[in-house]
């Protein structure tokens, strides 16, 4: 998949697309530098489709995409680059759909995303870590929460969170498995100090 | 051709699979050789199934933060049904969570025990911040159990010496016990010091009582801001001193220590608690030298030249002591 491991592009290189980026180094760069923008990037394709049951599609999309760029070579400038990608795909589904006049890929085209969303400022982030890491284990149901807290927290095993809670394992594992769906949107997607959906 | 509302998306089952494999391979015991094999094959399949992968371990990594934090002394024994975190407590651990994740490394958390032992080494320093807001702040070569869950107010100071900013609440008490004898807190910030026998405590803010343990006889002692008790097997001398003295003597916290008309014996062994290579006074002199102001906990060095500039004194290497002399 990624042609040549463990070789960086140099900012020197002459040929930079000859050089790939390892897995490793894609990996963390992805949770670095894109996990952070899924907020502005899920506003963006909540205003831009009208299939809302689409946008997990079009989201994976977007991340395949990103992914296969920036395994040549890494984006300087993380922001655009996300944003680039996911115009280019909306624009592509519409031609190809050809559900929506072509107008709307105009209007596409014109939209500033630079300007609607400071870009991700560390800390900031950091700082609002824990605030936020709080908010999302409170929108978990209760007992979803209490199953993450005796895993996560108490490093129990599932047998034990089981006996613990008073439930079979197959349940405890349902509710692990809820919960790590409901935190990566809480956290990633959704941005719970814009409002509170209650 | 089926419209896509009534398609399963493909993200969607793909994260159901991400979500799978994250909450399998969180339990070692039944994970295999040949599951772990299995999940590489599924991840090395797409990039969608790496990106997807990546951000639901991602956020469940961030998770961590909370077991950072909450492991200082929050049980889940006493976790009510519907187990909300209690915010304002979460806030202030907040405050001191990155400083507790690096002080703790090497903390051990055993579920088990009703206690749950905390130390510093030689030169060491730590903050305990327990749910409820109050915390605990380990000076060098220090050991404190705490309590589990509902019993997290119930301390013990098994040696060492411990500065305690308690959060008061009149349903819970705050205990420490240390060297026979009991502080019990009235809402209170204090400094307690184990040593041998002996115990002192210092306090700054607030009442707190001290009392011999497993005794009825007796009024417990009252303290109040300024005094210093110095319980030994069977007395207990009570001094008053100038704020400014106590808030001198927790200059440790700050990676300190303020020398105020000190012995020079008396300092060398002040600073020996903090350091494993120790300052060595050699002859008659280390009482009749006084050090007045602050050094590092850790300089040696600076130690050392105070020594040789202000009083004319040798100081030298050996065997990985510093030597002062004539």
């Amino acid at each position: 998949m990624v042609e040549t491991p463990d070789t960086k592009a140099k900012p020197d290189n002459p040929h930079p697309e000859d050089a790939g980026v390892s897995t490793h180094d894609l990996k963390a760069w992805f949770v670095r530098e894109v996990l952070p923008l899924e907020a502005s990037l899920m506003q963006f394709l909540r205003q831009s489709w009208r299939h809302g049951e689409e946008i997990a599609d079009l989201r994976q999309d977007i991340y395949v995409r990103v992914y296969e760029s920036a395994s040549k070579r890494l984006p300087d400038d993380v922001k655009p680059f996300l944003f680039a990608i996911a115009r280019n795909l909306i624009i592509d589904r519409l031609r190809h759909n050809r559900i929506v006049p072509i107008e709307r890929v105009a209007d596409l085209e014109t939209i500033d995303v630079a300007s609607d969303e400071p870009g991700p400022d560390r800390s900031a982030i950091a700082r609002d870590e824990l605030r936020r890491l709080r908010l999302a284990l409170d929108e978990l149901p209760p007992r979803c929460r209490e199953a993450v807290i005796l895993k996560r927290v108490e490093k129990l095993t599932r047998p034990e969170i089981a006996l613990r809670m008073g439930i079979s394992e197959s349940t405890v594992k349902r509710h692990l498995e809820d919960a790590a769906h409901l935190l990566a949107d809480m956290l990633y997607g959704e941005r719970p100090e814009a409002g509170s959906r209650k | 051709m089926t419209s896509p509302s009534e398609r399963p998306s493909n993200a969607n089952l793909i994260e159901a699979d991400a979500v799978q494999w994250l909450i399998a391979r969180d339990e070692p015991q039944t994970w295999t050789d040949e599951n772990q094999e299995e999940f590489e094959v599924w991840l090395a399949h797409s990039p969608a199934h790496q990106t997807a992968f990546w951000r639901v371990e991602a956020s469940w990594n961030r998770t961590e933060l909370i077991a950072d934090v909450r492991r200082l002394g929050f049980g889940t024994n006493r976790m009510p049904p519907r187990a909300r975190l209690p915010m304002a407590a979460f806030r202030v651990a907040a405050g001191v969570a990155l400083f507790v994740v690096l002080a703790l490394g090497g903390a051990s958390y055993f579920l088990q025990q009703e206690m749950q032992t905390f130390s510093t080494p030689v030169g060491g320093h730590k903050v305990i911040t327990l749910l409820d807001g109050s915390q605990i702040e380990l000076n060098t070569n220090t050991v404190i159990q705490i309590g589990t869950g509902e019993n997290q107010r119930s301390v013990k100071l098994v040696r060492g010496e411990a500065f305690f900013q308690v959060h008061h609440d009149a349903n819970h008490i705050f205990t420490v016990a240390a060297a026979g004898h009991r502080v019990t807190d009235l809402g209170t910030k204090f400094v307690m010091r184990a040593h041998g026998q002996n115990l002192e405590v210092a306090l700054l803010e607030g009442r707190a009582s001290l009392e011999a343990e497993g005794t009825v006889q007796g009024e417990p002692l009252i303290l109040k801001p300024g005094d210093v008790a110095v319980a030994t097997g069977r007395s207990v001398t009570l001094e008053k001193k100038p704020a400014q003295q106590l808030s001198e003597r927790l200059a440790w916290r700050k990676g300190l220590l303020i020398f105020d008309d000190t012995s020079l014996a008396d300092a060398a062994a002040e600073f020996n608690r903090y350091n494993a290579e120790k300052i060595v006074i050699e002859g008659v002199g280390g009482k009749k030298f006084k050090l007045n102001g602050a050094i590092r906990v850790n300089d040696r060095e600076e130690f050392a030249r105070l020594a040789r500039n202000l009083f004319g004194l040798r100081a030298e290497e050996r065997n990985r002591e510093t030597v002062i002399r004539y």
